[in-house]
């Protein structure tokens, strides 16, 4: 069984008395714009709605030592006949540069290849988030798609790209940053 | 240890020039990772296991992981993988 926590993260599983504290994470501060609902402000019976609506598995993301919630993953529209589904990440904290995301990223990338069949999982990108991608562009990403002007935000239409992740490819990545996802020393 | 092939500080300056893809000669003396550098989460990633594997940082992993990386240089980093390393030079 994949693991779902390591020495100084674990993912939690969303729980009903965590949508307030979510809902304001996820339509305000810095992802607010950022993250699915791009600036709109669904009410909670709606937002918890579509929060489901096409996930497969989603978790917070909690910090081992402080034991507080850093981050949200999520896998969604999965597509098990053609063996793809789509990844999302947030930090909470636009500040944080410590690696804690980016272990639970990994450990929750593990989690999706390891518990289905997937050939190859997506990261949608806005154009503006595209520069958080580079180093794992050059190595560990692929390009499939660019969308030209496919959305508005901040006052501008802005590109999409669509990243994916190979299975093949998540093996040497998984090798490489062993360390970050836990379960070796 | 080996004592023929310790990294020094100035390998470290260029291992991670190379993960940044940046010019040195277009960075200061003592770059920051993250403000200079421009190391995004992947990269620091790389760096991380780069400390761990070549500078003998094995023991730090926690501390690597939870730290906030804003303003630590490259200099900074190297005298705390000398520290790691009971006082000696990295390991090779």
């Amino acid at each position: 069984m994949p693991a779902t926590a390591n020495e100084v993260v674990w993912l939690r599983p969303i729980q009903p008395e965590d949508y307030p504290f979510l809902r304001a994470a996820e339509l305000g501060g810095d992802i607010g714009s950022r993250w699915r609902f791009r600036g709109s402000t669904p009410g909670p019976e709606q937002w918890s709605q579509s929060t489901w609506a096409s996930s497969l598995a989603q978790f917070i993301v909690m910090s081992a030592n402080q034991n507080q919630a850093i981050g949200l993953v999520s896998l969604y529209d999965p597509n098990f006949q053609d063996g793809f589904a789509s990844v999302a990440v947030a930090k909470f904290s636009p500040v944080d540069t410590s690696l804690r995301i980016m272990s639970a990223t990994l450990l929750f990338l593990d989690y999706a290849f390891t518990n289905w069949r997937f050939r190859k999982l997506y990261f949608d990108v806005p154009e503006f988030n595209l520069a958080q991608f580079s180093a794992a562009l050059r190595s560990h990403l692929s390009t499939e798609a660019r969308l030209k002007d496919h959305m508005f935000a901040a006052g501008r239409y802005w590109d999409r790209f669509t990243l994916s992740l190979f299975r093949e490819q998540w093996e040497q990545t998984r090798f490489q940053f062993r360390a970050l996802i836990g379960g070796e020393s | 240890m080996n004592a023929t092939t310790q990294p020094s500080v100035a390998d470290l300056k260029r291992d991670l020039h190379l993960i940044a893809s940046a010019d040195p000669g277009e960075s200061p003396d003592d770059p920051r990772l993250v403000e200079d550098l421009g190391l995004d989460s992947l990269a620091m990633a790389e760096v991380m296991v780069l400390l761990e594997e070549k500078y003998g940082m094995t023991g730090q992993r926690v501390s690597l992981l939870t730290r906030d990386w804003r303003g630590i240089t490259v200099s900074q980093i190297y005298e705390e993988s000398c520290r790691t390393n009971s006082g000696t030079h990295p390991a090779g």
